[in-house]
């Protein structure tokens, strides 16, 4: 079954296949999350209600071959949203969180929900993802829809509500930061 | 094409989404500039690095116990009895997602053997959330249970058929709006009072009418569509009604009718080529039933 049939059923009232949607995208949509937002609790609240509202907007989604940038739109927003609220809660800077590892936190007595996601990756992988995490957001944003939701250049610009021609461009700029952040060279850059 | 061209193409060539032509004109850049061909390595190494970046997430199983669905399940069997228990056991088939459902089921007195149908039936019908992550989500879906999959169902199905009636109801409304002003005009529902179809067409045609006469100028039009008591208020201060002096006027938006208190009641969105160009002047209708005439009986301008 792929996307498109999964969609149709699950707007038949078929929770069975909204679930298996939501295990096909779960984990690039909480990749995305962590890289905009930082925070693993913040990423699993933030995928959790994405999934949620489109669970319960899913009549509204007139062509079921476009589920995923409408879902990523939602999350996106939710991102959004999160970002928003915690400029309000905390006005000192970003906290960058590192991604937890292997060992799952006793989190019982702080309230926090449970750690969905272990960081398995090499230490290779966390300089990247710590680079990506360093990035501006509108950076961080672009990559982790073009690259963690393999989202068309169209899509991410409807997901993110600015043209394609800008999300081209900031793409290739998000690269050649994301290249110096790891101590490379910009790639795309031509040398003067 | 020159180097700075090529660079910017790049990522859409590794991402496969250039057309035949470019695809050609970058590959043979790329063969005979080796600048270009470093920068095309780099940047796809890169590309595959943040694509492979996903993977080092793994997923942690949250479903490895039976979750605690006692209080749950003693709600159920005050509302559903017996035979909601049968209904259980029939949707937790074996090998239905049964994956998470290992772990410790000291299930001994009914009760705790409904908790453990009910958990069962929770991670069936959510089967792939086991090895899915978000760790509430599950509990958070509204999952029908029992008898209520085909209440539910048969809710869907009727609350689909509604929208429909609505939607083309409302499409009907605005191709016979569309008709009468020559503009496209998006109909707003506004209510589900049972206003006959018949009913709206009328008022919205005297509504449109009466605006036309005022944008003409045509008092003697305007006080043919109007109430007596509205001729009156036209008399007494006519400069309040005429709006000969705006130009040309375009209907944007009009809602459907609702009937309060024996007045029927519809909003006008419009512009004009004057004062107001961007639809963002509005005025309300009261419209009144005298013998079989439809005929205005207030016009306020929204603020
Ligand atoms: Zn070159």
């Amino acid at each position: 079954m792929d996307d498109l049939q999964l969609v149709e059923a699950a707007r038949r009232g078929n929770d069975r296949a909204f679930a298996v949607l939501v295990r096909l995208h779960e984990r690039a949509l909480y990749c995305t999350a962590f890289s905009i937002l930082g925070s693993s609790w913040d990423a699993s609240d933030a995928v959790q209600d994405a999934f949620l509202e489109a669970y319960a907007r899913i009549d509204t989604l007139r062509d079921a071959s476009r589920f995923k940038p409408w879902l990523v739109r939602i999350l996106v927003n939710g991102c959004y949203d999160a970002l928003g609220r915690r400029r309000r809660l905390v006005p000192v800077g970003e906290t960058v969180e590192p991604p937890a590892t292997g060992e799952r936190p006793a989190r019982a007595s702080t309230g926090q929900p449970e750690e969905a996601h272990a960081f398995i990756g090499t230490e290779a992988q966390l300089d990247l993802f710590r680079a990506l995490r360093a990035l501006d957001e509108g950076d961080r944003m672009v990559l982790a829809l073009r690259y963690f939701l393999d989202l068309k250049v169209g899509d991410v610009a409807t997901a993110l509500d600015i043209p394609a021609g800008t999300v081209k461009s900031r793409i290739n700029r998000a690269l050649g930061r994301l290249a110096q952040g790891l101590g490379r060279h910009a790639p795309l850059e031509v040398a003067q | 094409m020159s180097c700075h061209e090529i660079r910017e193409s790049l990522e859409g060539y590794i991402a496969g989404d250039l057309d035949d032509l470019e695809a050609s004109r970058v590959a043979e850049h790329l063969a005979t500039c080796p600048a270009c061909a470093v920068a095309y390595e780099e940047t796809r190494l890169l590309v595959g690095e943040l694509k492979d970046l996903r993977n080092a997430f793994q997923p942690t199983c949250v479903f490895e116990e039976v979750p605690d669905v006692s209080a749950y399940a003693r709600k159920r069997e005050d509302a559903a009895g017996r035979e909601g228990a049968a209904g259980l056991e029939r949707h937790a088939a074996p090998g239905d997602g049964a994956r998470g459902t290992r772990g410790g089921v000291p299930g001994r007195s009914w009760s705790r053997a409904w908790a453990v149908a009910a958990a069962v039936l929770l991670v069936a019908l959510v089967g792939a959330l086991a090895v899915a992550t978000v760790p509430s989500l599950a509990q958070k879906l509204p999952l029908p249970v029992g008898s209520a999959i085909a209440d539910l169902e048969h809710e869907n199905q009727l609350m689909r058929a509604q929208n429909q009636a609505m939607r083309d109801r409302i499409d009907k409304l605005e191709a016979r709006v569309n008709e009468l002003t020559g503009d496209d005009v998006n109909v707003v529902p506004t209510s589900e009072d049972d206003v006959p179809d018949e009913v709206t067409m009328a008022v919205q045609q005297v509504v449109i009418e009466f605006i036309t006469a005022q944008y003409a100028g045509d008092l003697e039009r305007m006080k043919e569509l109007a109430t007596p008591a509205l001729q009156a208020r036209i008399d007494a201060s006519p400069d309040e009604y005429l709006r000969d002096g705006a130009g040309t006027v375009s209907i944007a938006q009009m809602t459907d009718v609702s009937i309060y208190e024996g007045l029927y009641m519809t909003f006008v969105r419009m512009s004009d080529t004057k004062e107001f160009t961007d639809s963002q002047y509005q005025e309300n209708f009261g419209v009144k039933k005298l013998g079989e005439t439809y005929l205005v009986e207030s016009m306020e301008t929204d603020a």
